[in-house]
């Protein structure tokens, strides 16, 4: 009987989602959803609250890193959202990783780039791997050579190395 | 974005891709399908996704469409699977859970002020609500309306669309 269920609930995971004649705004039901998902973040406690804007911010880095986009957001942009919503000023956070607030500011108007030692602090800080904040700075590197057009990376492949090698 | 989805007979994990759709997509989305997505296309405010296999692109697996109501509050209007990953033959699993994680990571990113991470969505069948009830951890309000809070989309988010790739 346990089985029965479990396969029926397991045909049901696919189940549709919507209603076709669609949301109606003016419904109690609709009015009750508001206001459940109000009284769900009012009994939040602060942490919990910046906590969903952080997990924001590391969706928005990835969203970053997946997508083709060739508009460069450099990774202080986003360290500057975290200072932002965790309320700390540029001055805290620089005096809190032993900067001067010069290079600070570099770092956040992408002048300067992440380095290993800055991404493992972030790592700690912020929840967003050492390897994601390093990871921007190597998309953007690529969005840049591409942009750059120096070489035409078109002419490369495995086929043209090996008759490179034949020749020599 | 990368995902995996279960293939049913070989039990085994293949790649697949969620990227946005286009209204040229919709063209071979008639068959067996409940929704008309070609007339749902262009609701206001709204972004459209579809799964595909890397090894066959041009076959749909299941349909997102997500929907900002006015300029804060994220919305899933309609999720399909494919016929074909419907009911007791269908091929491949994970499908609802990787279009369901899009919606609340997109709930993250666009929603505002209170709503930011919460996803609301209807379903319209009692069965499928226990469903999304046990299996995706969404809280039913009064009849059709259900939402995923942010600590649960999260943990979906994990499980649907950042689960180790297979190469």
């Amino acid at each position: 009987m346990e089985d029965m269920k479990s396969k029926e609930e397991y045909l049901l995971e696919d189940g549709l989602v919507g209603d076709p004649a669609g949301v109606d705004q003016n419904s109690e039901g609709y009015k009750k959803l508001k206001q459940a998902i109000a009284d769900r973040y009012n009994s939040y406690s602060e942490a919990d609250k910046l906590n969903i804007k952080l997990d924001g911010i590391r969706y928005a880095i990835i969203d970053y890193l997946e997508n083709d986009s060739v508009d460069i957001i450099a990774p202080g942009a986003f360290i500057k959202k975290c200072l932002e919503v965790s309320m700390i000023n540029q001055k805290t956070f620089a005096h809190y990783i032993s900067w001067n607030t010069g290079n600070l500011t570099k770092l956040l108007n992408g002048e300067r780039k992440i380095n290993a030692d800055i991404a493992m602090i972030l790592e700690a800080t912020f929840p967003v791997s050492a390897a994601t904040w390093m990871r921007l700075e190597d998309k953007n590197e690529l969005v840049r050579t591409k942009q750059e057009k120096t070489r035409n990376y078109h002419q490369y492949s495995l086929k043209r190395l090996q008759q490179e090698a034949v020749k020599v | 974005m990368e995902v995996l989805l279960l293939e049913i007979a070989s039990q085994k994990l293949i790649n697949a891709e969620l990227m946005p759709a286009k209204i040229s997509d919709m063209k071979g989305i008639t068959d067996g399908w409940d929704f008309s997505w070609k007339k749902h296309f262009n609701l206001p405010n709204s972004k459209a996704f579809k799964i595909v296999l890397k090894s066959a692109p041009g076959i749909v697996q299941g349909l997102l469409l997500f929907q900002m109501l006015g300029k804060e509050e994220p919305y899933m209007a309609f999720l399909e699977s494919a016929p074909h990953n419907k009911g007791k033959d269908k091929q491949f699993d994970f499908v609802a859970g990787c279009l369901i994680s899009m919606a609340c990571q997109l709930s993250f990113l666009e929603g505002k002020g209170h709503y930011e991470g919460f996803l609301s969505f209807q379903c319209m069948d009692e069965k499928v609500i226990k469903v999304y009830a046990g299996k995706y951890g969404a809280i039913r309000v009064d009849r059709t309306f259900m939402f995923i809070e942010p600590s649960v989309g999260k943990q979906l988010i994990e499980e649907y669309l950042f689960r180790k790739h297979i190469n």
